[in-house]
């Protein structure tokens, strides 16, 4: 484990990456541990053979054609014109950016397109739901009565049988006598009989 | 251009040539290719180990570079900079060649000829197969091991330079590098015995 160490030091002081503390005890460390010795003379052998390594060494005149050969490129941009290019994490997330942009767009011309009609179709609404019914039934007493008679059932049902609502017919009405409870029924019953009988 | 301009254009520095370019100045762009072009060679080389390879990425760098000058916001030095792209020019290049996969290739090869020496080990031969074996060597390095070898010690590049040019922490490169020297040694140890 103290050699791992060690042999990390070792790397950092072939590319003088040291301070003098470490670089002493690194070298209180070599003295004691043969095996780091080793390691150490086998590294400098590798750095000296990787600097000996060959690369193609042009003659002056290679150079010179290299830039003239760049030249007529360079003329054909402006600086600038690319700006940066973008890298494969950026051009992901501009991906993602175009794709929010697109569906942003999308729903815009939506909800542009539905307009006032759109606002006429919504059931949600209870004005507009009975403007709508009105508006089917225009002059058609009969589907207008039938409506009036479910309307005023649906209210009863829901305010209960004596509910001022239906009280407040008047006999002209035509759901007058839909307003009226079974009691009453019987009793305005009675008194047709007797109108009839007399 | 003149002789005399071409000679004061050499004693003009760096960040003034930058300046000049970014405002469109080719000469002025001219000169930082000359003062880099070689720098830039030897890099790129380190990866294609192939010179016209080379010097096809070494042209696109400086175009790529001068196209993008105006976003050279001079947070590091140009050279910092140009180098990051000849790196990541050569990183890509690297990729979409498949070179990966001969390079696993390469490591069985070397593996083998390793093996052959040490069962008859030639001193003779061994100087002279150890710079071929260590090019093989360095080639079959992960990416990131290899790219900060040959900032650091092929190119002679501080940590830090190199950490700049990679785009990670110092201690990173510091890390790799200790790596990268462990593989190779490993690789090449009968190579290196003496």
């Amino acid at each position: 484990m103290r050699c791992r160490k060690y042999e990390k030091w070792i790397s950092d002081s072939l590319d003088k990456e040291f301070n003098t503390k470490r670089s002493r005890k690194l070298a209180s460390h070599l003295a004691k541990c043969g095996a780091c010795r080793a390691y150490k003379e086998r590294l400098r052998l590798l750095q000296q053979e990787a600097l000996r390594l060959e690369i193609p060494d042009f003659a002056p005149r290679y150079w010179e054609e290299f830039s003239r050969r760049l030249r007529p490129r360079l003329q054909a941009v402006q600086p600038g014109a690319s700006g940066v290019r973008l890298g494969w994490r950026n051009r992901r997330w501009a991906w993602a950016g175009a794709a929010v942009l697109i569906a942003a767009a999308f729903s815009l011309v939506l909800i542009l397109r539905r307009g006032p009609e759109a606002e006429e179709n919504n059931i949600f609404s209870f004005e507009r739901c009975l403007d709508r019914v009105y508006g089917e039934i225009g002059d058609d007493s009969q589907l207008a009565d039938l409506f009036n008679v479910a309307l005023v059932r649906a209210l009863r049902e829901e305010a209960g049988a004596d509910d001022s609502v239906t009280r407040t017919l008047s006999v002209e009405d035509p759901l007058f006598l839909e307003g009226l409870s079974e009691e009453e029924m019987e009793f305005l019953n009675r008194e047709i009989e007797k109108e009839i009988k007399s | 251009m003149s002789n005399r301009m071409k000679l004061l254009m050499t004693d003009v520095k760096e960040e003034v040539l930058v300046e000049q370019a970014q405002q469109g100045d080719l000469e002025a762009y001219a000169e930082l290719v000359k003062r880099y072009r070689e720098r830039i060679y030897r890099t790129i080389y380190r990866y294609t180990r192939n010179h016209n390879d080379t010097d096809d990425l070494a042209q696109e760098t400086f175009l790529q570079a001068f196209r993008a000058i105006k976003s050279f916001r001079k947070k590091s030095g140009f050279y910092t900079w140009i180098f990051r792209i000849a790196v990541n020019r050569s990183l890509n290049f690297v990729k979409k060649a498949g070179r990966e996969k001969e390079k696993a290739g390469c490591e069985e090869k070397m593996e083998n000829i390793a093996a052959t020496f040490l069962h008859s080990p030639e001193p003779v031969s061994m100087a002279k197969e150890l710079g071929e074996r260590l090019n093989e060597a360095v080639d079959s390095l992960p990416l990131a091991y290899k790219s900060s070898f040959i900032l650091v010690v092929l190119q002679g590049m501080t940590h830090s330079q190199a950490a700049q040019v990679l785009r990670c922490p110092e201690n990173t490169v510091s890390w790799r590098l200790h790596k990268a020297r462990k593989i190779l040694q490993a690789k090449l140890s009968p190579y290196l015995e003496r």
